[in-house]
């Protein structure tokens, strides 16, 4: 049941009816339950199993590693004056080892049917790529694998729950019905965001009254979230789609353009998703968390990544990016390189200063690049965007450098768009990943840029796609021009959103904008038999 | 601020709804359509007023451009009416039919068979039977009725019905045709606000085509090989001639005359066993590809293309056919109120002008142009 279909709304009215009249307040969660079981089966009964192991899993293992740490409470409180300090400490840290233990169990468990379901084929195929190459007679056999909905969202928020069960930041939840739902909740199991057990799960629990605003607000952000995804993403999808499927038989120009509507698709794509998860979760009085705030007005590919995808840009900032720039091996490495000459140059203090988080930022993108897909393109991707990250942090002094040196303001107008456009530009490189079939045709196209640019062919080889028609080009370009202006205004009012601005208009602009909206999306939306409407790209993560 | 849902908030919302829901329903009955010919045609069917027509012709494009109805009835005074859609498919055979009984219930039908005669692909799939677009071309231009419904439960998935009760879904992006589409909107919105049509469902095109490849006309006259027929053309003949026997239906079938290339051997070869499964179960039926000496159809003169008779053509077959029906089908003047008669009168007036104006291009202008009931056509033939 795509999110965008007319069985979607039928599905969430129905719910909304049942969840606001369920007599019992307390047990209201029950119906966003059965809602979430019913969207699950109903995308396919096989996945079921998988999603009901994570859960389990994670339940008991919350419990499991609840029940470690109280035990050993327990035990220090009630040997309080028997044990000696350096017992203390080392009960301590046996009870440590024990959790991380069980914690490391699961986590490898549930990682390891996201990597196998998603990997396996990629790994055998370059496994038998580099044995052949090497002469050896050996295949890994490829497999029939198929990827249960929301594998990566709902396995990553799950373990997110139990690292935070281990640092005790979390407590564990109790009721396994309830875990069910933390991991299963229909609004977020297609694309997320991905939330945290101590923002979501007491909300999902709470028996909300029907709020009026809340409805009001919901839709009107589901509504929004319908003409990004069906007026925008799937319009210009159709392009894009058309010269992927003979990605090398066009020019530079014409990849250069696709990659420039690429960039609209997929925010518009995977923000129009988001804000029909968040305005359905509204709706029922949850509020999950904005997964995006105008990435392409960042000012550095950073500062893009803590607006891009927040919620899983916070998860690995919270359980990889710490663990790994904190852990022992960074840290040390840090020190010896303080000790040695080169550290005690200016350029190496801060080298040495920088040395674990910029590390650490290339393996969290990395690990990026791989959770977008299993192909070499997608390492390229990550990549690309640590790499830009890291050499941003080791060359920062010298950029200041050079700013100051050509008395350049950093705060000005005309710096801030410079910035915005050399991140735009950095970002609009790494889509060339994402939309090549493969990392050569990836090559390729840089190659294309420098060497193959030229307009009248773009023109001629868009016009014989004649896939869109002339309107066709002007509703994106107005979509375009919309998503910005809207934009603008939330960058420029962060503390308000646009819908809160037009509860102040009068009745008749209110009613207007949401009846235009509506229409809009009646008329110029991607759906039906004349259109093949795409699935959300983030779907398939 | 009060958090539940207020009488005037319930107002609000549900006015937000109708609101909706009329415009889009506006939007679908009258300005995202797809208009074109066959709508325009299929649409003035249904305005001629019930039981008033003696022959109904059913079929395919051949249909309308071989038969002038305005002429047949000034010359053997019946009326009778083009009840046809491009590339129509076996499976609406019926549901022609159908329709054509409950809105006129005519002394005949008059089936053409081209639907009948396409082949199969290389994987044994009827080329046209399920095409998307041949199916629309009839069933989105008739009204909903029963025979509509029967038709979209035999033969569209379950899953698709809402396209044809909700057409919006579909065509939703008719604004793309614009303002291409706006000549047959206009023709529609002129059609019923004058409650008739004036060529009852004719088309033509002035041209007067010269075939390059060789021709096997001749050669079909003495072939009586028979050509298989694909599986669902069989099947939906054997089971029209079954109804139409059960309903006692008065039909008789042919085949328009066509200019045979060595592409459509096999096509005419399929006609010889249709026709042989046709007079098997007792209907009458004409080979009007084979037998087109009779009617005096000039291959040199008398086709706009490969499939269609011109207007010099249409006259032949118009005239010959016309004979047939008085001579051996008893279809005789038929009995028109005043009003009536004067509008069949002006459909004839209106043919005889589309006759003179349309050689007029072809010999003069060497203007190769579409003549309907469009806005244009009617200005110059009313």
């Amino acid at each position: 049941m795509s999110y965008t279909s007319v069985n979607f709304i039928f599905f969430v009215l129905v719910t909304m009816l049942v969840y606001f009249l369920f007599p019992k307040k307390n047990y209201r969660w029950t119906v966003l339950l059965a809602a979430s079981i019913f969207f699950y089966l109903v995308a396919g009964y096989t996945y079921a199993m998988f999603i009901v192991f994570t859960a389990v899993s994670t339940f008991l293992t919350g419990l499991w590693i609840d029940k470690i740490a109280r035990d050993s409470k327990k035990y220090l409180k009630e040997n309080k004056k028997t044990l000696s300090r350096d017992e203390k400490k080392k009960f301590k840290s046996k009870t440590k080892v024990r959790k991380r233990l069980v914690m490391a169990l699961v986590l490898v468990l549930n990682f390891g049917i996201l990597a196998f379901l998603k990997y396996y084929n990629f790994f055998a195929g370059s496994l038998n790529d580099m044995l052949g190459s090497f002469g050896m007679d050996f295949s890994a056999p490829t497999l029939k694998l198929f990827l249960p909905l929301g594998i990566s969202f709902y396995t990553f928020q799950s373990m997110g729950y139990i690292v935070d069960v281990y640092r005790e930041t979390t407590p564990p939840e109790k009721n396994p019905f309830k875990m069910l739902l933390f991991v299963s909740f229909f609004p977020q199991i297609i694309q997320g965001p991905i939330s945290l057990h101590s923002q979501l799960a007491h909300q999902l629990y709470e028996g909300h009254e029907f709020d009026f605003t809340r409805f009001k607000h919901g839709a009107e952000l589901i509504i929004w979230g319908f003409v990004k995804k069906m007026v925008i993403a799937d319009r210009t999808n159709i392009l894009i789609t058309s010269v992927t499927d003979n990605y090398g038989n066009y020019c530079g120009s014409t990849l250069t353009f696709t990659v420039i509507l690429y960039s609209l698709q997929l925010y518009a794509d995977f923000s129009g998703g988001i804000d029909i998860s968040r305005g359905v979760a509204q709706i029922f009085g949850i509020d999950m968390i904005d997964n995006f705030r105008r990435p392409y007005f960042s000012k550095s590919i950073n500062e893009y990544w803590r607006r891009w995808h927040i919620s899983l840009g916070a998860w690995l900032k919270n359980y990889l990016f710490y663990p790994v720039a904190m852990s022992n091996v960074f840290i040390n490495a840090s020190k010896k390189m303080k000790n040695t000459r080169f550290g005690n140059t200016a350029a190496g203090t801060h080298v040495s200063k920088v040395l674990p988080t910029s590390v650490a930022s290339l393996i969290v993108f990395l690990v990026v690049g791989i959770w977008h897909g299993a192909d070499w393109k997608y390492v390229a991707f990550g990549v690309w965007n640590g790499g830009i990250i890291m050499l941003s942090i080791l060359l920062k002094p010298i950029f200041d450098g050079i700013t100051a040196k050509l008395h350049i303001n950093p705060k000005s107008f005309g710096f801030s768009l410079f910035q915005i456009f050399r991140t735009l530009l950095v970002v609009l490189v790494g889509y060339v990943f994402d939309i090549a079939p493969n990392f050569g045709y990836a090559m390729d196209t840089f190659v294309k840029f420098f060497t193959d640019q030229n307009i009248p062919l773009m023109t001629q080889q868009y016009a014989e796609m004649n896939i869109l028609s002339n309107k066709d080009y002007a509703i994106i370009g107005i979509g375009a021009a919309l998503i910005f202006v809207v934009s603008l205004i939330q960058e420029r009012h962060p503390e308000k959103t646009i819908r809160e601005m037009i509860d102040r208009k009068p009745f008749a602009v209110r009613w207007l904008t949401v009846y235009a909206a509506i229409m809009v999306i009646i008329i110029f939306g991607i759906y039906g038999s004349g259109y093949n409407a795409a699935d959300f790209v983030y779907m398939q993560f | 601020m009060q958090k539940g849902l207020s009488a005037k908030r319930i107002i609000k919302i549900v006015a937000l709804f109708v609101a909706v829901l009329v415009t889009s329903l506006f939007l679908q009955q009258f300005i995202l359509i797809h208009y074109d010919s066959n709508r325009l045609r299929l649409e003035g069917f249904y305005l001629e007023e019930k039981n008033t027509i003696d022959v109904g012709l059913i079929g395919s494009s051949e249909v309308y451009a071989s038969f002038a109805p305005g002429m047949a009835y000034e010359k053997f005074g019946f009326t009778s009416f083009d009840y046809a859609s491009a590339s129509c498919t076996p499976t609406a055979s019926i549901t022609q039919v159908k329709e054509m009984m409950d809105q006129q219930s005519p002394k005949l039908i008059l089936m053409e068979v081209n639907a009948f005669l396409y082949g199969v692909d290389s994987q044994g799939v009827d080329v046209n039977a399920f095409k998307d677009s041949s199916i629309r071309n009839y069933i989105d231009n008739i009204p909903m009725s029963d025979n509509k419904k029967a038709f979209l439960d035999e033969y569209i998935e379950k899953d698709q019905h809402i396209e044809y009760y909700l057409p919006l879904i579909k065509y939703h992006s008719a604004y793309n045709d614009m303002p291409d589409s706006f000549k047959y909107m206009r023709a529609c919105f002129e059609q019923k606000l004058r409650g008739n049509t004036i060529l009852k469902g004719f088309k033509t095109r002035t041209r007067v085509f010269q075939p390059l490849q060789k021709l096997y006309n001749k050669e079909i006259q003495t072939d009586n090989k028979k050509a298989p027929l694909s599986p669902t053309a069989e099947a939906e003949m054997k089971k029209l001639l079954d109804y139409c026997k059960k309903e006692k239906i008065n039909i008789v079938f042919f085949r328009a005359p066509h200019m045979i290339d060595e592409n459509t051997v096999t096509r005419s070869e399929r006609t010889n066993t249709l026709e042989e499964l046709i007079t098997k179960n007792g209907f009458d039926f004409y080979n009007f590809e084979r037998n087109y000496t009779k009617l005096g159809i000039d291959l040199k003169n008398d086709f706009y293309n490969y499939d269609h008779l011109n207007i010099y053509g249409c006259e032949k077959f118009t005239e010959y056919l016309g004979k047939l029906l008085v001579d051996k089908y008893n279809i005789g003047r038929t009995q028109l109120t005043e009003k009536q008669e004067k509008k069949w009168n002006n459909a004839a007036k209106s043919f005889r002008k589309l006759y003179d104006y349309s050689d007029d291009l072809i010999r003069h202008h060497k203007k190769y142009i579409t003549l309907e009931d469009d806005p244009k056509t009617v200005e110059i033939i009313k």
